[in-house]
């Protein structure tokens, strides 16, 4: 279990003290992978390092198994060596001077093991990762990934209390990307080792976590699960970031339970209330993701009871293979759709876009 | 077997270069056969039938046409920018370009070089005479008889070529030198031989192995030279290139004594800076050379070359070398008394030189 | 699994050479101009070494160009056992002021580039500053420092301590300590440069599984930057193998000769020895050749390490607590010691009526006499024009050629790309005492009046000064994506317009740090310009080295304080003007 309290790092540049993260707080529950996700320099990568302890953070603490890694307070700092930790660096950092299995032998030494005992210990690890085969290949030769797997065969290895991921996978080809990912889950489920993954890759994030966190400008904006997270979401940022959501700003009107009426330029849209603090009056942000919206030539007959619509435009239609691609322009702003097949991609005509109530969302404006 | 050459370097592409090298070789021009008369030879030899008057005015006349000279002048120093500056003078519709950072070997080899390679550079050098031979021998320098030459004082004319190939204009003379603050007069060195006390040991300074002046040494002590050489050796001198920076060194308190000092030199710092703790020492002999203008063969602008080889004797230039505490040939020398005992080099033979050297580098310099 | 290599790549150059033929001409023109200058200005000074050592005339001679060869030089060279004496010295020589500066640099390196001690810019920017100190000024302020009898530091020790001549800068220590502390400005360039290029991940990496600090260092660290210590010592010795201002002005007292010295020697004799001195040029030339080639070994050996590391990253500064002042205070002792000594004692020697220890006298004596009397010499100022016209010349020249090579190496498929690479890296073996000579010879046999100019020194400086230059624009060239090339060409952009225009600039930082290299030290060169050297065109070293063989210590220091600060200005001036107009440096 890893637990992160009131972390702090700031930098200190010629004019300006620069804050690469503030206050981050948060909790890796044993054998669970958290991910934290972000844009670039939202402060995700020094979050790692600090755990890792390559970064000496300036506030808070961390727990590694309720062993204190780091606490400002009190000057502890354990340096990376003494923490026990696994990490995959994004450019995986294979030694180049050493082979396969030299690479991840290598960090088995200085714990008084026999050379034949580290060597059995990292093929078995090398097998982990079905590298085994390769393990006298010069560090090189190896395509990326494979030094992928070397580079998680030599965190594996050392039995550590904890896999630390920083973009292990964004420099792989997207295809290669896909099936590692998938096989980076089955790998963590299967040994079950406390992970943090770090990426900025939102479907990396969906697929592969148990729990993710958001940040922006070196702070958290929301965690929650893949599934939540992604459905639910609490803030625009969140709902922008994970995956492409149209926006129709306007005002919170009435309030049924769960239920909110917004009302603005696009007319009165309703749909799920995520913030329980928002009042009537409040500014608020609606939001729906294309796949939720479908698309008639005319107003009416939806069959649904409090489905929203709104009348646009459609400009472009184009053919994506598993959906088609629509821009429909309505008033100022447009709006995305993916819509079936069979969908009918003239351009340049009136159309009525229709979404269901569950599926939009009405989110506090920021 | 020029064809025999472009048919074999035909077949190796790789000389290819080489090709273009020997055509562009070939083309260039060559010394005639070695005894007939150069054009600047038939030249001077037209002058010798003038009268002085004529002869005076068919050069000056040659070298305003001519108008420019390139000299190389081995006399260092203020001496050597000093007296081109008086030629310049002289004759101010004269271009003159001169060099003065060579040595008098560097001289001649640069002549020998340009000769070798059919180029017409360089006109005249002034340098040690004893530096000549290999020129001589190649038959580079140009017979030039001049009856400014008549003012050399008879003590030197022996030293005069029979055939005209050079124009004495100076002498130079080495002996000891040393600091008056680190050794006292009655302790100085009063001969070659004193130089190998233990009291100088690791004090004295020579050049690297110079044939002038072992040569020099060889007339002064004979064969007892090779004695000298080894106990010198034993002595830990200081070898060390440039004489006119070891006597700063030796008067800066570096060594005590530089063995082969051109005596000048001390007393030209002792004329600027009276309290210049630099004495000389006259009991033993002083090694002399003799210095000569030379004239290139094909020298390319000969006129000049004739005027400024007669110049060299005039009185201006060597009244100015007397004033500059060099060795003048047509005047008394300006501090040597007239009691000290000179030695030339003269011509040792080639053996004999050869095993001086090797004793030099093997004892003195302890280079084999 | 493996990532293919994006296929096709040369399909768009190949695109663009049939659509825009007329425009590759360009190319192939100056290509095969490129290749035979560079023919000419380094295979035939090589031939000519080679030449004269087989043949029993001097150059110049009618039996000098036949086919006829002689290896009775080679008998003679390699019977003497003066031949042998100067091998071992020389390679004595050159190893132990490779350790020596290596050792320095490499400390001074470490300590800017891979810790966190105080003030490491300020040290770094010191260490490059030294090279505008002129390599024979260094000798001469050390003679002056350590010289038995009246060095400063010699006289110090007497009169503090009562001990005679504790040091003697005339003897092979001296010689060593001098010449490495010259080198070691390079060293330091050499090294930083790798220490930059290493990816801190791969240390992190290893402190991750659990290694302390010594043992990443030792199993890491060090086994990375092996390929490059390695090709920063060769390239340490082979340039002390031919190194000339140390054994000329030190070497003869200290009774210690080496190669250069005895062909020096060889040379200034009537008649001179072409074939020995040449025969002696040989065994030299194929001593650095072969290491030349361990040297290309190991430079390839290095990259194929880095082709897997990432792009952009800092190094990591090792945390070195509290010994980070005594790092810090050693650093600026040798920073002290190497840059700010040779300096010190010029400026205190060109002030002082006569040589003399500090003192409180010597302070109330101190004067201008020696700047009076420069300045009212007018020989004086030509050798400085020369120095600056030369200097700026050549570098301007040798950085234009060197990019066009580094660019038909890197960015183009040309057969025979290779060769330029190595024949302008090739000169490198050659010593500048023989390289002088050469050309000297060359242009006495062939009927081009160049002798006695500036042109024929800037010809011998082209040659001498490319290796350096490639290497710092070669490592700038490889970081240009080839793409950028490729789309000018397909935009059709004329080949020469797209070199000036996008592939120079984009150059810059490279360019301009081979610039700066080139000029300073063609500034300051002395053993070409010595040979070459005639009444109109000497240059500020040879007249340094005129004072120095006359004894006008103080003369010379004056003057080279001179040449110092002239040579500041113009590093300033052109500094400033390069970031005046060129473009920004980050891409």
């Amino acid at each position: 279990m890893i637990s992160v309290a009131g972390l702090g790092k700031t930098f200190q540049s010629k004019s300006e003290t620069v804050h690469a993260i503030r206050d981050v707080s948060f909790e890796v529950a044993a054998g669970e992978i958290v991910t934290l996700l972000g844009p670039s320099g939202c402060g995700k990568t020094t979050t790692l390092r600090c755990v890792a302890g390559l970064e000496k953070p300036t506030a808070g603490s961390i727990f590694i198994n309720d062993r204190p890694v780091v606490d400002s307070k009190h000057d502890v700092f354990v340096p990376p060596h003494k923490r026990n930790l696994g990490m995959v660096f994004q450019s995986y950092a294979i030694w180049p001077h050493m082979n396969v299995l030299e690479n991840v032998a290598y960090a088995l030494e200085g714990r008084g093991m026999s050379k034949a005992d580290m060597r059995a210990e990292a093929m078995r690890a090398l097998d982990t990762v079905q590298m085994a085969h390769l393990s006298d290949r010069p560090a090189p030769r190896l395509s990326g990934g494979q030094q992928q797997r070397v580079a998680i065969a030599r965190a594996l290895v050392g039995r550590p209390q904890a896999l630390l991921f920083d973009e292990p996978l964004s420099n792989l080809d997207a295809k290669l990307r896909m099936e590692m990912r998938k096989e980076l889950r089955r790998l963590q489920l299967q040994i079950g080792l406390t992970s943090i993954y770090v990426t900025h890759d939102q479907s990396e994030a969906l697929a592969i976590s148990d729990w993710i966190i958001l940040m922006k400008d070196g702070q958290i904006v929301e965690r929650g699960r893949p599934v939540d997270i992604y459905c639910r979401p609490k803030k625009v940022f969140t709902a922008q970031f994970l995956g492409a959501t149209n926006l129709f700003p306007g005002t919170l009107v009435a309030l049924d339970g769960q239920r909110a009426r917004v009302q603005g330029p696009h007319g009165d849209l309703i749909g799920v209330l995520s913030d329980p603090e928002l009042r009537i009056g409040a500014p608020v942000q609606v939001s729906v993701r294309p796949e939720a919206i479908r698309m008639a030539s005319s107003l009416g007959g939806t069959g649904q009871a409090d489905a929203n619509q709104i009348a646009g435009r459609l400009e472009l239609a184009v053919f994506a293979g598993n959906a088609v691609e629509a821009d429909v322009r309505v008033g100022e702003a447009k709006v995305l759709c993916l819509l079936d097949h069979d969908a009918d991609l003239k351009a340049d005509r009136d159309v009525v876009l229709t979404f269901a109530a569950e599926d939009t969302l009405v989110l506090a404006n920021e | 077997m020029r064809k025999g050459t472009t048919q074999r370097t035909r077949a190796r592409t790789a000389l290819a270069a080489l090709v273009v090298l020997g055509a562009m070789l070939s083309a260039t021009p060559r010394t005639s056969a070695q005894e007939a008369l150069s054009p600047n030879e038939t030249l001077y030899r037209e002058l010798e039938s003038l009268s002085p008057a004529d002869r005076q005015s068919k050069i000056e006349a040659g070298a305003r046409k001519e108008g420019s000279v390139v000299l190389i002048q081995t006399v260092r120093a203020e001496l050597g920018a000093g007296q081109i500056e008086l030629f310049r003078k002289r004759y101010p519709y004269l271009k003159v370009e001169w060099t003065s950072d060579l040595g008098s070997p560097e001289a001649a080899e640069r002549v020998y070089a340009e000769q070798v390679s059919g180029r017409r550079l360089t006109d005249a050098i002034n340098v040690s005479i004893s530096d000549l031979s290999e020129l001589l021998a190649r038959n580079f320098l140009a017979r030039y008889a001049t009856p400014a030459r008549q003012a050399v004082l008879p003590q030197y004319r022996r030293f005069e070529d029979p055939q005209n190939r050079w124009v004495l204009s100076f002498w130079s003379d080495r002996g000891m030198s040393y600091n008056t603050n680190l050794v006292r007069a009655e302790d100085a060195p009063k001969d070659w031989m004193d130089l190998c006390k233990p009291a100088f040991k690791g004090n004295v300074s020579f050049d690297p192995v110079q044939a002038r002046f072992i040569g020099g040494l060889y007339t002064a002590l004979g064969d007892k030279v090779f004695d000298f050489f080894r106990c010198m050796g034993q002595n830990d001198p200081i070898i060390q290139r440039g004489p006119t920076q070891r006597v700063e060194l030796m008067l800066a308190g570096d060594h005590m004594i530089v063995g082969d000092s051109y005596l000048y030199q001390g007393l030209a710092i002792k004329k600027r800076t009276p309290s210049a703790p630099y004495a000389m020492v006259l009991s033993a002999p002083i090694i002399a050379s003799m210095g000569a203008v030379a004239i290139n063969r094909n020298a390319p602008h000969p006129y000049v070359a004739a005027l400024f080889a007669d110049w060299m004797v005039s009185d201006e230039a060597q009244t100015y070398l007397a004033d500059q505490l060099r060795g003048p040939v047509t005047l008394k020398h300006p501090y040597l008394p007239a009691d000290a005992k000179l030695v030339e080099t003269p011509d040792i033979p080639k053996p004999v030189m050869d095993q001086l050297i090797d004793a030099w580098l093997k004892d003195v310099e302890k280079k084999r | 699994m493996s990532v293919a290599e994006a296929p096709g790549r040369a399909e768009p150059r190949e695109a663009a050479a049939s659509r825009l033929s007329r425009k590759i001409d360009w190319r192939v023109f100056a290509f095969v101009t490129l290749l035979l200058v560079l023919l000419y200005q380094v295979a035939i000074p090589f031939l000519m070494i080679v030449w004269t050592s087989l043949k029993t005339v001097r150059p110049g001679e009618p039996d000098f160009i036949t086919l006829t060869f002689s290896l009775s030089n080679y008998v003679r060279a390699f019977s003497s056992s003066s031949f042998w004496t100067a091998a071992w010295n020389t390679l004595l020589f050159a190893g132990a002021s490779t350790v020596v500066s290596f050792v320095l640099g490499a400390f001074i390196a470490w300590v800017v580039e891979r810790t966190n001690t105080p003030l490491a810019r300020f040290i770094g920017t010191m260490m490059v500053a030294r090279i505008i100190v002129p390599g024979i000024l260094i000798t001469v302020s050390w003679i002056l420092l350590a010289s038995p009898n009246i060095g400063i530091l010699n006289l110090v020790a007497r009169d503090l301590f009562g001990v005679r001549n504790f040091f003697n800068i005339y003897s092979f220590g001296g010689m060593v300590w001098v010449h490495s502390i010259e080198m070691v400005p390079l060293t330091y360039l050499l090294l930083s440069a790798s220490f930059q290029s290493m990816d801190p991940r791969l240390e992190e990496a290893s402190t991750m599984v659990g290694a302390n600090n010594w043992r990443t260092f030792r199993r890491i660290a060090m086994p990375l930057a092996m390929p490059a210590i390695g090709a920063a010592l060769l390239l340490l010795f082979v340039t002390t193998i031919e190194t000339f201002e140390v054994p000329l002005l030190m070497g003869g007292r200290a009774r210690f000769r080496v190669f250069t010295t005895e062909i020096f020697q060889t040379t200034s004799r009537t008649p001179v020895d072409w074939g020995l001195s040449s025969t002696y040029s040989v065994a030299l030339l194929a001593l650095s050749i072969l290491l030349l080639v361990i040297y290309f070994r190991l430079l390839r050996h290095g990259e194929s390490y880095q082709t897997i590391t990432g792009k952009d990253f800092r190094p990591r500064r090792i945390d070195l607590g509290r010994w980070r002042y005594f790092t810090c205070a050693l650093s600026l002792l040798l920073v002290f010691i190497i840059t700010g000594v040779p300096l010190l004692v010029m400026i205190y020697a060109s002030l002082l009526p006569n040589w003399q220890a500090p003192g409180i006298e010597t302070f109330k004596s101190m004067t201008f006499a020696n700047y009076d009397s420069l300045f009212s010499t007018p020989a004086v100022l030509m050798p400085m024009l020369n120095s600056t016209l030369v200097g700026i010349g050549t570098a301007t020249i040798v950085v234009l050629i060197v990019a066009m090579i580094s660019y038909f190496v890197h960015k183009t498929q040309f057969r025979g790309r290779r060769m330029l690479d190595y024949l302008a890296f090739a000169p490198i073996a050659i010593p500048s005492v023989i390289l002088g000579a050469t050309f000297l010879w060359f242009y006495l046999i062939l009927p081009v009046p160049i002798i006695g100019t500036l042109t024929i020194i800037g010809l011998a400086y082209l040659t001498k000064y490319m290796p350096f230059a490639l290497r710092f624009v070669s490592n700038s060239m490889m970081q240009i994506h080839r793409e950028l090339d490729e789309a000018a060409q397909v935009a059709g952009v004329p080949w020469h317009r797209n070199f000036f225009k996008v592939m120079l600039p984009l150059l810059k930082p490279g360019l301009l740090a081979a610039w700066f290299w080139v000029m300073v030290h063609a500034y300051r060169e002395l053993t070409v310009a010595l040979m070459l050297a005639r009444s109109q065109n000497r240059t500020a070293a040879v007249l340094i080295l005129d004072y120095w063989e006359q004894g006008s210590f103080l003369k010379l220091s004056a003057f080279g304080v001179i040449m110092f600060l002239a040579l500041l200005v113009i590093v300033v001036l052109s500094n400033m003007l390069g970031k005046r107009y060129g473009v920004r440096e980050q891409y």
